[in-house]
């Protein structure tokens, strides 16, 4: 005959009290010395119920919270287990949803029921999204590299009649103000008898002509740190000192001068037209601005600009004739002669220098 | 062939032979309750002869050589983890061998979490608190090894054995 302890009783009711009411019992304490039967048995059943029922709900709380970093407790409790699954499930949603964060669209969940297609479907809208998004993206970076092109084009064609710094000021601000120079050294230059030869020459042969002469001086006046400010028929206009200032302004051009005449010797070494320059170089101020509103020009003004211009008329056919001014500049550095002072119109007397020959 | 004594692996992908041309009407697939009948008639016998520790490693070896001729022979995608795991996560789906899960993995530290639910040796045993499934841990170990060159500790941490429902592996580097 079983002997039940009353005290006993009330401890195992009050432990599935407190279980149903919500709260985690302590494991009921055996009495040293209880005896091996049913109702021990009982309580022993009871605390270990108690042991995985709290490792359970301490679990699916964390569960609940959101936390998925733990270790899932041991146990057959079926909502245990239960637990597990929706644990591995849900660690295994957020280790899919990372690999999809990388643009992995391939990533599928299988045996999930209604989840697995909602989430499949979520999965490739994205897809279907990322792959508009890159066809936008590519049509736009064509769209960009046209643009790019153009805007190069664009650049090129400016700097082809503006000067790079007075470019750059013109896009952006979008004006440019006129800007004196206190020292620039002008060169001028004009073929001798460009009149008879354009006479003599269909228009299409001396406009390639004057091209291939013009895009060398080009060639020889950029390699020398100069700028071409314009051609006027067959005269050529160009600068160094500004709108950079360049304080051997006077020493480049006068090496493009020499250059400029040196290569022309040579082309009529072996051209079947033979062309001639005079050179005329001076040095003094030069106001510098942008002409037009539609279409732009850089121009230089002032009597510095006629003053080359004088030179180069008093110079002779391949020689380059000095102002004093320039020739102060550059004495040291190049040979040269001194002319005869001339009368030059507008000027009065001006003292000239031939580079020697 | 298949009865030369060795002291070495002679198993090749081609033992299994064409399935297809053997087996027009019945097809490549079988009842679960056959090949389990297969391993574990063969482990009871294994244990008899053998003992519990040594038939487990002969699981796990046989396991660890199957997961590296599967990988050289059926994976693909070998280029990263990600891919690799997916594919086979649709290899072992398309092939009826269980739902392969992952639950975390760490690259870097090459430690990852995976499991398999409804697994071919396990799902629906009978509990009685082992973890049956040492051929799953050499066959992932193999696969692992095959993708990487490198050695993994895998442990079956939950089994259906040994009730839970699915099967819990954690994967280490090895030692």
């Amino acid at each position: 005959m079983l002997n039940v302890n009353e005290a006993d009783i009330d401890r195992l009711t009050e432990a599935i009290y407190l279980l149903l009411k919500g709260e985690t019992p302590t494991p009921i304490a055996l009495a040293p010395g209880a005896p091996e039967n049913e109702v021990t048995q009982l309580t022993q059943f009871i605390n270990k119920f108690i042991e995985e029922y709290a490792q359970f709900t301490q679990a699916m709380a964390a569960l609940a919270r959101g936390n998925l970093e733990f270790e899932p407790p041991k146990g057959h409790l079926h909502a245990l287990q239960s637990m597990k699954n929706l644990h591995a499930n849900l660690r295994h949603l957020t280790w899919k949803t990372q690999q999809i964060a990388k643009g992995d669209f391939t990533q599928q969940i299988d045996f999930m029921h209604d989840f697995s297609t909602a989430f499949n479907g979520m999965t490739l809208q994205l897809k279907q999204a990322f792959e508009r998004i890159e066809q936008q993206n590519q049509t736009l970076a064509e769209a960009n590299r046209v643009i790019q092109e153009e805007k190069e084009k664009s650049d090129r064609l400016l700097l082809n009649v503006l000067p790079a710094r007075v470019a750059d000021e013109l896009k952006q601000t979008g004006k440019t103000l006129p800007e004196l120079f206190d020292d620039v050294t002008v060169l001028f230059s004009d073929f001798v008898g460009f009149t008879d030869m354009s006479a003599q020459i269909k228009p299409e042969l001396l406009i390639d002509q004057l091209n291939e002469l013009f895009t060398q001086f080009d060639s020889i006046i950029e390699d020398n740190g100069c700028e071409r400010i314009k051609t006027i028929g067959d005269a050529y206009l160009a600068v160094c000192g500004m709108p950079a200032p360049n304080p051997v302004h006077c020493h480049n051009i006068v090496k493009a001068a020499t250059e400029m005449v040196a290569w022309l010797k040579k082309r009529n070494a072996v051209s079947e037209f033979q062309w001639r320059i005079r050179i005329g170089i001076h040095t003094g101020p030069v106001v510098g601005a942008v002409v037009g509103v539609k279409k732009y020009i850089y121009d230089v003004f002032g009597d510095t600009i006629n003053t080359a211009s004088r030179m180069e008329s008093h110079s002779e056919p391949m020689r380059i004739n000095l102002s004093d001014s320039a020739y102060q500049r550059v004495k040291e550095a190049f040979l040269f002669e001194e002319r005869p002072s001339c009368m030059v119109k507008g000027k009065g007397q001006m003292r000239m220098f031939f580079m020697a020959e | 062939m298949f009865k030369e004594e060795r002291n070495d692996s002679l198993f090749s992908w081609t033992m299994l032979g064409n399935i297809q041309e053997g087996r027009p009407n019945l097809g490549p697939k079988t009842d679960v309750s056959v090949y389990r009948l297969m391993q574990f008639t063969l482990r009871d016998v294994l244990i008899q002869k053998f003992g519990v520790e040594l038939t487990d490693n002969i699981f796990f070896e046989a396991g660890l050589s199957a997961g590296l001729h599967f990988y050289n022979n059926l994976v693909t995608k070998r280029d990263s983890y990600d891919a690799f795991f997916a594919q086979l996560q649709e290899l072992l789906k398309d092939l009826n061998v269980g739902i392969l899960r992952v639950e975390k993995a760490d690259f870097e530290a090459k430690t990852f979490t995976v499991t398999v639910a409804e697994d071919l040796d396990c799902s629906g045993l009978p509990a009685c608190e082992e973890s049956i499934c040492t051929y799953d841990e050499g066959f992932i170990a193999g696969l692992l090894y095959a993708h990487t060159g490198e050695i993994f500790d895998v442990k079956e941490v939950d089994c259906w054995c040994s009730g839970g429902r699915v099967c819990r592996f954690d994967v280490k580097p090895g030692a």
